[in-house]
């Protein structure tokens, strides 16, 4: 059950509820290398959000080592506080190195929501053999929140929040809204997505990482 | 690491508020609270002098952003003026010049605001 005693959604948590597509319970069809970029870049936020890290143009480095007491967080942060402090590594070293974490980041943050009873796992078998993992939607009330939060930013000309901000980016770097929106609507707000994302350098570079890995399959597929 | 932060203040409209050093995750509440004083006090113009801000993270642009958003909310008008190149490469790499009016002087930001 949902409840007012849980903390809010961490961005990894609202991320994977917006890739989620609830008619099918199942995951919009993103590389798995691209889902789990997107993975680290939304701990890198939500830890930059919870002010334990913090960047320029140059390196992101930790500020504050006290642990959230997020689960999710902290073993990311007690990674982050063992890099040598003189040698400061940029947005994209962190990616690629967390990236490689991707998919435990992601299992963790689907318990936390199948335990929040937000969704649900379900594994099934097809013709006995093949198995399939669906995820139905539960309760769709913080689904539904998120997706209305992140039209508001994209069709309205407020400045965001930080938070919506980097999701908008995340869901932007991993081509979400083609799955959100219809071809018209996404159509008109693309300028709108665009110019918000780019208000995130750590949503700049799960782009930059996703455009490489999708040039990369393109090449290894054959296609340029 | 340099990280102190300053303001001073001209009790004129548009108020100009003066920030010195780094604007980082230590420094950047504290900036972000006495901006927003100046707001809940009234003020309806406000422009950040950067002149004497070398360097600024991402934390310290997200509080700019907040004063920014704060300013609008309230239907005020909010610039920044005197970027520093730092200051700039930041701003520009992340749009804020598109968001937010940047000008090249505290006299240009002035005329603007209060025309």
């Amino acid at each position: 059950m949902t409840s007012s005693v849980h903390p809010p959604l961490t961005i990894l948590e609202e991320f994977l509820l917006l890739a989620l597509d609830d008619a099918a319970g199942q995951f919009y069809s993103l590389a798995r290398s691209t889902l789990d970029c997107a993975s680290a870049g939304a701990v890198l936020m939500d830890l930059t959000l919870r002010h334990r890290i913090d960047n320029d143009l140059k390196a992101m480095f930790v500020v504050d080592s006290t642990p959230t007491d997020d689960n999710l967080l902290d073993p990311v942060l007690q990674l982050m506080g063992l890099a040598p402090v003189i040698m400061p590594r940029p947005i994209t070293e962190w990616l690629r190195q967390l990236a490689d974490e991707g998919e435990a980041l992601r299992e963790k943050a689907l318990r936390r929501l199948e335990s929040r009873g937000i969704l649900k796992r379900e594994d099934k078998k097809i013709l006995w053999v093949f198995g399939t993992r669906r995820y139905p939607i539960l309760h769709d009330k913080e689904m539904r929140e998120v997706k209305l939060r992140i039209l508001g930013v994209i069709l309205r000309d407020d400045i965001p929040e930080p938070h919506d901000i980097m999701l908008t980016a995340l869901a932007q770097a991993c081509g979400l809204f083609r799955h959100i929106l219809s071809g018209h609507e996404l159509a008109q707000a693309t300028p709108r997505i665009e110019q918000v994302s780019r208000m995130d350098l750590i949503g700049q570079a799960v782009a930059k990482a996703v455009t490489e890995i999708e040039a990369a399959i393109a090449m290894a597929s054959g296609f340029r | 690491m340099q990280t102190a932060t300053t303001q001073s203040w001209n009790l004129t409209e548009p108020e100009i508020m003066e920030i010195t050093g780094r604007l980082d995750s230590g420094t950047a509440p504290s900036m972000e609270e006495d901006g927003r004083t100046r707001i809940q006090s009234g003020a309806r113009e406000l422009v950040l002098d950067c002149g004497k801000l070398h360097s600024v993270t991402a934390a310290g642009l997200r509080a700019i952003l907040a004063l920014a958003r704060d300013m609008r909310a309230m239907r005020g008008q909010f610039a920044v003026c005197n970027l520093q190149p730092q200051v700039k490469e930041m701003f520009e790499a992340c749009s804020f010049d598109q968001i937010i009016p940047v000008y090249d002087n505290q006299d240009e930001a002035v005329t603007k605001l209060a025309a």
